[in-house]
This record gives structure tokens, sequence and C-alpha cells, in this order.
């Protein structure tokens, strides 16, 4: 049998604290009976006893992780799923055989997912070189395909062509009529953007609908974005003209799908990567998580995203997100980047050995190396606006209530409004240098993770 | 961050700014004013296309500003360095228990969060470096936590509490529990005192006393009255002629600390004070003082009334209720109304002179040896009730916990009034006694059980951890859910861990649907998660 997970290892998967809370109180042998684990990777399977008349079956299969329960629950995994690995963490599950449902489910599992792989795998063999968009649709037709592809560039570049009319009136008008006008404009032009299917250029208006509110220096912040939403408009004008990699950035950037075969047709970067930071938040009722991790080889940055609906009420079943990499821990994997002129967004392709626990977190350097890779990734992508960074020996200072992370050199950058005050890291560093990961911002760093005592600490 | 286009209105950056805020129709953008690069690039676009539209012109200066800008950035220097912490001794709790102890803070389950951090207190850890902040708002927020929770701080969290104000103000606060944590014991003396808790330090600031407000010179008091309790009273009796009413029954009440016959004087003279909180609180600290003259005046009044006769052979108690409640006995405290009606004024009188005579005065005029043998002894009439509730209320007033003990089969009602007279190390066994005297079940429809369990602090004894769980082995299958469940959630937080196994094992002996099925497993629980909690701190 192999070797359970930790406790942390388990509770990285619950989709919300509740969750966690709820797996904890089920995770003693008091309402458990029937247990069991098998295999490597493990197969770990119990019966439940709940408020209803039948206890309810649980199993998790570690080979993705994939769980099922037969409880009424829409989370994913659900409370009875993580209280079972959690007594398996503690020990409480034996090794012994599968019962029938349990050893029927993973053999089905498992065979659908070598299905799934092994058409990846054909469709890698026959595929066009990195080129332009397929809609998504997986149809095979070129003919089609090319149509298809030439009404959406149409339809894009008339909506950008609007867009940048309107830019050009709000500056001719004056920006200080924008204090008073509030949301109503810029979410009108956003919704058109939409319909002219360029959503990342719809998400960017609505983003900065909220600046002008955004404190002292608003001005100046808006102009930016303006300047940036011109310049994409303008790059997107002349794309034929633009080099591969950089056509892509302004594909992505205006919002043109990319489905997940056609990344995973790229060669892949095999390396151990290390991941350095989670973070989760919410943007237009969608869950995003972001997982950082650097490879220890090449040295390259790359950022998994992954993403879960949310429902009304905040709630979800936290389906989609990637439970798969652990903060602190190595993985030895391939990763296939989203093209660009600046590769960050990747995707997790073969794993060729489990995760091992992270033994240090080397390759970082001061705020001078941090700010030229800040530059570099800009002279590549203008608008990059977030990139990893590692500082090797990092304290946190504060200047009258302003806090910020000074390096050995005697140099300093703020910390960014959203990384609020950093206790945390306070106290871990104890007023002395510590290796922290963070992102760069405009408005400043934000921490991601520091490593201290042998393990990283998530921030 | 330094700008490297320069922050100055009126060049660069902000000029193009400033144009787009009033707007290129009123100021036509001022390109050149770029640094060079930028200002190229920006006049050759202009040659293009729309570049002669002024604001189309402004959008692609900004553009390329924009880049130079972020790409550009320079770090500030450093502010001065926050100090270093100083290094612990302690070592850090082991990685189990560090998670434990973040699933704690986590969840905000305070009863379980409060023995951890005495357990690990206890064993000489401190807190993982990761969760100082945490552990310092759970401070900050709950109070009965915060001197556990300072407890397991170790230097560095010191350190880090110095750095705001509202975590500063905890820690110091608090800081004699850790250096004077072993040292609180239970009194075994009949008359216990009053528990101390805070700093035992002197008050520093006599401007507190002359000048503060309200909170402060009451604080002041307590803490001189705590160090140096006749400089407390000689404080009190020369300031007592300005004192407003309310002040003068709050500090009157704070000579509890430390109550000694040189406060009779004082006393005395409030008996006679004009208002009503302030002659209360006068005649309960008499109350408590058996030399007073108060005391004499009680008993001679006691003696009046109650007699031990020879009645058959036998000593028995007669009863003679006061006949009139005169002028003294009012100035003494006895309210001559009485406070809920059905009650005769005579009884009413009796029981406040009963409660408020000495203790020890009974054994001595019953010529019996102790508490227990005057308890013992029949009453006349249907005087015995309120004899013992008088008995009663002068064992929780004075504080005798032999006289608690000995009333406890025989009071009615007041047990936990009784039993919070008593030493917390001899509840445990006066609970099992009562337990099964008054044949109390676990589930109990008033929750009774669970209030008496309740009086017995954690870890239970193991007379009354076999009790408790001989009592759930044979409840009987359908409890009042209630009472039940009050008796269970104290249990599972005072109940050895050790247990835990006995308990699964009652579970699993009850009926397939019987609802203490779910009940016990989850009590298991508690008690297998506690065993666990513990043996990752050691």
């Amino acid at each position: 049998m192999q070797q359970p997970w930790t406790v942390e290892q388990v509770l990285a998967l619950a989709p919300d604290p509740a969750s966690a809370r709820a797996g904890r109180g089920l995770s003693g042998p008091g309402p458990w009976s029937d247990t069991g684990a098998d295999g490597e990777p493990a197969l770990v399977w119990g019966s439940c006893r709940g408020s209803g008349s039948r206890p309810y079956q649980a199993a998790v299969d570690l080979a993705g992780p994939a769980f099922r329960c037969s409880c009424p629950s829409r989370k994913f995994p659900c409370k009875h799923a993580l209280g079972l690995l959690l007594l398996w963490a503690g020990g409480h599950v034996d090794a012994a055989e599968p019962p029938e449902w349990a050893a029927t489910w993973r053999t089905g599992r498992r065979q659908r997912a070598d299905r799934t792989a092994a058409r990846a795998s054909t469709r890698a063999q026959d595929s066009t070189p990195n080129g332009g968009p397929h809609g998504g649709d997986g149809s095979a037709d070129p003919k089609t395909v090319r149509r298809r592809a030439g009404e959406r560039a149409a339809r894009v570049s008339r909506g950008l062509a609007e867009l940048d009319r309107w830019l050009a009136d709000q500056v001719r008008t004056g920006l200080s009529a924008v204090e008073q006008s509030g949301y109503g404009p810029v979410d009108g032009v956003a919704a058109r953007m939409v319909d002219a299917q360029a959503p990342g250029v719809a998400a960017r208006l609505r983003r900065l609908a909220g600046v002008p509110a955004s404190g002292p220096g608003w001005p100046s912040r808006l102009v930016e974005e303006y300047a940036l939403l011109h310049l994409l408009a303008a790059g997107h004008r002349r794309l034929d003209a633009l080099p591969g990699p950089l056509a892509a950035t302004v594909r992505a950037q205006v919002g043109y799908p990319l489905g997940r075969e056609e990344v995973l047709v790229a060669p892949p970067l095999r390396d151990t990567w290390a991941v350095l930071g989670l973070r989760d938040s919410t943007e237009d009722r969608l869950r995003v998580r972001r997982v950082w991790l650097r490879g220890a080889a090449s040295g390259r940055f790359a950022l998994v995203l992954s993403y879960a609906a949310v429902t009304a009420y905040g709630g979800g079943t936290g389906a989609g997100l990637d439970v798969s990499l652990v903060p602190g821990t190595v993985v030895d994997a391939d990763l296939h980047f989203y093209p660009g002129a600046c590769p960050l967004r990747a995707l997790v392709g073969a794993r060729h050995a489990e995760p091992v626990p992270m033994a240090e977190l080397a390759g970082g350097g001061d705020l001078a190396d941090a700010l030229a890779a800040n530059a570099a990734a800009l002279a590549a992508d203008p608008w990059v606006d977030r990139w990893p960074v590692v500082l090797a020996a990092a304290v946190p200072a504060c200047d009258g209530d302003t806090w910020m992370l000074a390096d050995q050199a005697g140099a300093a950058i703020g910390l960014a409004p959203e990384a609020g005050d950093p206790w945390r890291l306070v106290a871990v560093s104890g007023g002395r240098p510590v290796t922290v990961a963070a992102e760069h911002t405009p408005a400043g760093l934000v921490p991601l993770s520091v490593f201290h005592s042998g393990r990283l600490v998530v921030l | 961050m330094t700008d490297p286009l320069g922050g100055s209105g009126g060049s660069g950056w902000d000029a193009l700014v400033t144009a787009a805020l009033l707007g290129t129709r009123r100021r036509a953008p001022d390109v050149a004013a770029l640094p060079a690069a930028v200002a190229g690039y920006a006049a050759t676009m202009a040659d293009t296309g729309d570049g002669a539209d002024p604001a189309v012109r402004l959008l692609d200066a900004a553009a390329l500003a924009t880049v130079y800008r972020r790409a550009g950035r320079r770090p500030a220097s450093a502010p001065p360095p926050l100090p270093v912490a100083p290094d612990d001794t302690a070592p850090p709790v082991g990685a189990a228990a560090a998670a434990r102890l973040a699933g704690l803070l986590d969840s905000g389950d305070a009863d379980l969060l409060g023995e951890w951090l005495r357990a690990a207190a206890a064993a000489g850890r401190r807190a993982p470096d990761d969760l100082l902040p945490s552990l310092l708002d759970v401070a900050v927020r709950r109070r009965e936590l915060a001197p556990h929770a300072v407890a397991v701080l170790g230097r560095r969290g010191e350190w880090l509490a110095g750095l705001r104000p509202d975590w500063t103000r905890v820690v110091t606060s608090h800081a004699a529990a850790t250096a004077t944590a072993a040292t609180a014991t239970a009194t075994t003396t009949t008359t216990a005192a009053t528990t101390t808790t805070g700093p035992a330090e002197p008050p520093t600031d006599p401007r507190e006393w002359t000048h503060g407000d309200r909170t402060a010179r009451r604080r002041y008091f307590a803490a001189l009255r705590r160090t140096d309790p006749a400089a407390a009273l000689d404080l009190l009796e020369r300031a007592w002629p300005r004192e407003t009413g309310e002040d003068r029954a709050a500090l009157l009440a704070m000579l509890d600390a430390g109550l000694s016959t040189g406060d009779e004087p004082l006393l005395e003279r409030a008996l006679d004070d004009r208002r009503r909180d302030v002659r209360e609180a006068a005649g309960l600290l008499l109350s408590r003082l058996p030399d007073s003259a108060f005391a004499g005046r009680m008993v001679e009044r006691a003696a009046r009334c109650v007699d031990v006769q020879r009645h058959r052979g036998r000593r028995r108690i007669v009863v003679t209720p006061p006949s009139e409640c005169d002028a003294a006995m009012r100035r003494d405290g006895v309210q001559p109304t009485p406070a809920a009606p059905g009650v005769g004024e005579r009884a009413y009188w009796l029981r406040q002179i009963v409660a408020a005579t000495p203790l020890r005065t009974w054994p001595r005029l019953f010529d019996r040896a102790d508490a227990a043998a005057v308890v013992d002894l029949p009453v006349d009439g249907d005087w015995a009730d309120l004899l013992r509730a008088g008995w009663t209320d002068a064992a929780v007033r004075q504080r005798d916990a032999e006289w608690a003990l000995a009333l406890l089969p025989v009071a009615a009602h007041d047990h936990v009034r009784l039993l919070e007279v008593v030493p917390e190390a001899g509840r445990a066994r006066a609970v099992v006694e009562l337990l099964a005297a008054l044949g109390l079940s676990v589930d109990s429809p008033d929750a009774a059980a669970s209030a008496l369990l309740a009086t017995c602090p954690a870890p239970w004894p193991a007379p009354l951890a076999d009790a408790v769980l001989a009592h759930l082995a044979k409840a009987r299958d359908e409890p009042n859910r209630y009472g039940a469940r009050e008796s269970l959630r104290v249990a599972a937080l005072r109940l050895p861990p050790e247990r835990a196994a006995e308990v699964l094992r009652l579970a699993r002996n009850r009926p397939e649907n019987s609802p203490w099925r779910p009940a016990l497993s989850a009590l298991a629980d508690t008690l297998a998660l506690r065993r666990d909690m513990l043996e990752e701190i050691r």
C-alpha cells in the first residue's frame, strides 16, 4: 500500500474552508466502517454513517485524484471523501482487498483516462504547427475552420475599431467627466466587446471601471489602462504583420480561445518544477486558482490557472480547480506553455514521478534582478502586469504605514495594496532576511510564500 | 519607487495626464517634454495615418510612456529596518501539533483551542512562527483565551506583538500570567480567599487616582488594595466624603480583597449611607468579618430566634421568627418587605438574619462538633427548609466550603451555588455522591446533571469519569435530547481522553437506530481527537 498523504496535502484538496471543517469533523474512526486502501497509486474506500438511513459509500482514487461518494452533496470533493482521506492520513485505514463497487469504479475510470490520453497523443502526431485559432470545437474540416476564423477576426476588428474611437473620444472630452459618470458607460462598451467576441478586452474594461474611485493618482492609472487598450487595438490591426509569438500574445489578450489540446501540442519543457505558491480569487462569477511554479534547471517561471463556477450565493462545487499541485513540493513533469511573446501560462502534461517535498528555494536574486526580469518581460509583452520573482534575502520593513520588502543592497519596493499587512511574513522572518516568492505588479509587490526552517509557508 | 519620467507637474508624464483630464479639445498634449526615446517614437507616429488627431497622439505617446515607466522603475531606498527578534529558548511544537493548531485556529473552537494552549504551555513548548499572528488575533478577540495564548508566544511572539498596539495591550496585560502560571492553587481553608487575577504590581502613577477617569481610578484602587490593603483603606477613608454615590459603592466593594478587621470602622459608617447600594455592599462585607460588632449584633438576634431543646430525649432546633423588623435591623441591611410574593414577612426576616450570622456561631450555639452535625439536627415545625436556605445563603456569602459540603445533600435547588464555594479539587467527589443521592440521570430534562458536571474542571478524576460512563451505559434508549446533549457537551471536553475506546464500545452496544449511537460516537471522536492532540504536543 502506498504511503498515506499528510494531513496538509489532504486539506489542500478542500474546495473551501467550510468543507475542510466538515471533513475534519468526519476524520475520526467513529462514523466509518468497512474501510481499506489498496494499490499504488492508492484506492481508498469506506462507508460513512450520515444523517440518512443508509451509510454513504465514499472512495478516492489517488491517481488523479478522483472522488466518488453516494451522498447528495454537490461539492467536489465532498466532506465524506475528505474525512476518509484524513482518516487514512491518520493511519486508521488498513490495507485490504477492494470491494466490488470500488474496484469496478477504479477500473472504469482508468480506462477512460487512458482513452483520453491516447486521443490527445494521436492528435499531437498529426497536428498543424502553432498557428491560428480553431474555434475550440475540434471540427476537422479545414475550410469551415478557416471561414469561421475569418469571420471572427472581422468581428473583432470592427469591435476594436469602435473601442479605439471610444478611447479617443474619452481623451478628447477629458477624463474628469469619468469621475461622475460611474460604471454605466464602461459597462456598455464592455458588453459590446463581448458581442464582438473579444472577451479579454471586455474583462480589462470591466476591471478599470473601479479605477476612478481608487484614490489619489487615479487619473494616472486610468490613462495607463486606456493607453494599453489603445496599444492592443493597434496590435490587432497589424496582427498579420507581427512576429508569431507577439501575435499569439495579442490574440490571448484580446481573448481568442485556445483549447487544451492545442496547448498540449506544443513541445513540452521537462524540469523539476517547484510549486512556489497558490492563490484563489473570484472574478466575474468564476473562482480562479493560480499556482506558480519554477523550474530548477531552466529557472523558468510558470503559472497554472484553473477555474470553477461560483453559484449565486458564493458557494460552488470547486470542481475544476486544480488540486494536484501542492505548494512546498517539487514535481518532475512536462509543462506545455501557452504560445506568446513572453510565455508564462502553462498546462501540466505528463508527470514522471510522485511529488517530493521542497528542500530549499534556490535561484533567488535581489530587487535589481527582479526589476530587470520584469523589464525583460515587458520588452517582449507590453501588457504584462504581474510577473513572479524570487528574492533570495528579503526583509519586510515599514515606512510609516507602508510595508515594503528590502533586499541586502539597501533597495526596497512597496507592497501592493492588494497584499494587505504582511503579518505572517513578518512573524516568520523575525526581522531577518528570508527567501520570498512574490508577484511584481505596477502597484507593488504581492508576497506569495516564504521558505523558512525547511518548509514553504504560503502567505 | 521612483518614476523615471519625473513626478513634478508640468513635465513628462504628469503633463500628459493633465492633458487627458482636461481633454485634448482644450489642451494639446505636449509630447516634447517626454524623454528623448519616447518623444522620438511619438513624433514618427504622429506623421502617419490618424496621428494628426491630438487625442490619438496622446494615446500613442501614453502607450509608449507607460511601458517605458513600468520597465524603468527603480526601487526606493530601504527605510530603517525593524528590530531583529531575540532568539527563542523554548522549542516549537512538532509538525503534527502545528497543523493541529492551525486547524483549531481556523475552526474557532475555543474550548479545544484552550486545552491545546494549556497543554503546550505545560510542556514548555511554543507556537510555530507562522501561526503567531492568528494566535495574537485570537488573544485580542477572546479574553478567556488570552492568558493561555500569551503563554505560548515565546520571544518571537512577544517581539511580534510589540509591532502592533492592540497586540501589545493584550500581551502586557497578561504578562504576569506566564510568570505566575504555576502558582494558582485552591485554598483548603474554610473561608476561601478571593483569587486574584492579573498582575500583582503596585500602581505607579498617583495621578491616575487624582486625575484619572472612573475606570483608571478603579484600576488604581484595585491594584493598590492587592499590594497594600491598609494604604488603600486609608486612601478611601480620606476620599470618602467627596466620592459620588456610585463610586462609593464600587470602591467599597473592592475592599473584599484583603478584607480584615481594620476595615470595620469604614464599613460600619457606610451602613448609615444615604444610598442603598452602599449600605448593601457594607452589609455583605461585614458578614464576612466574624469578629465585628455587626456580627455580634447578628449573633444576638440569631440566638433569640433559634434555639435547641430536648424533646423526648432528642435534641431538636426550635425556631421563633422575629416579631418585628426594627430600625437597628434595617440599619444592618435586613429588608423589611419580601421581594417575592407568597413569602411570609417574619420568615423573610429570619432568613436574612441567618444569612448574615457567622456560621461558626451555630456549632457553638447548639453544642455540636461541626457543620455536618448541626445540619443533621431535626428542626421543629416547617422551618427546616427556611433554615437551610438561610444557611445556604450564608455559606455562599461567607465562602465556607465546610458548610457547603454539609448542606449539599439537603439543599433543594442550590447545588451549583454551593459547589462553586467548594474548592475545585473537592468538587468531583461531591458531585458523584450528589448524582447518586439525587438519582439524577445524565439526560435529566432541565440539564440539572450537566450543570453539576460543569462545576468540575477538566480533567475529571477517575471516580467521576467512572460514574458518568456508568450513567451513560445504563441511560434509557429514548433520552431527553436537551439534557443529554448538554451533558455530553460538558463530558466531551472534560472526560480524560484515554476513555475514548470505552465510549466507542458503549456506542456500538446500542441498537442500530438509537439516538445514542451517533451521539456517543461523536463523544468518542472528540475524546480521540483530544487524545491525539495531546500526544502530538508531547
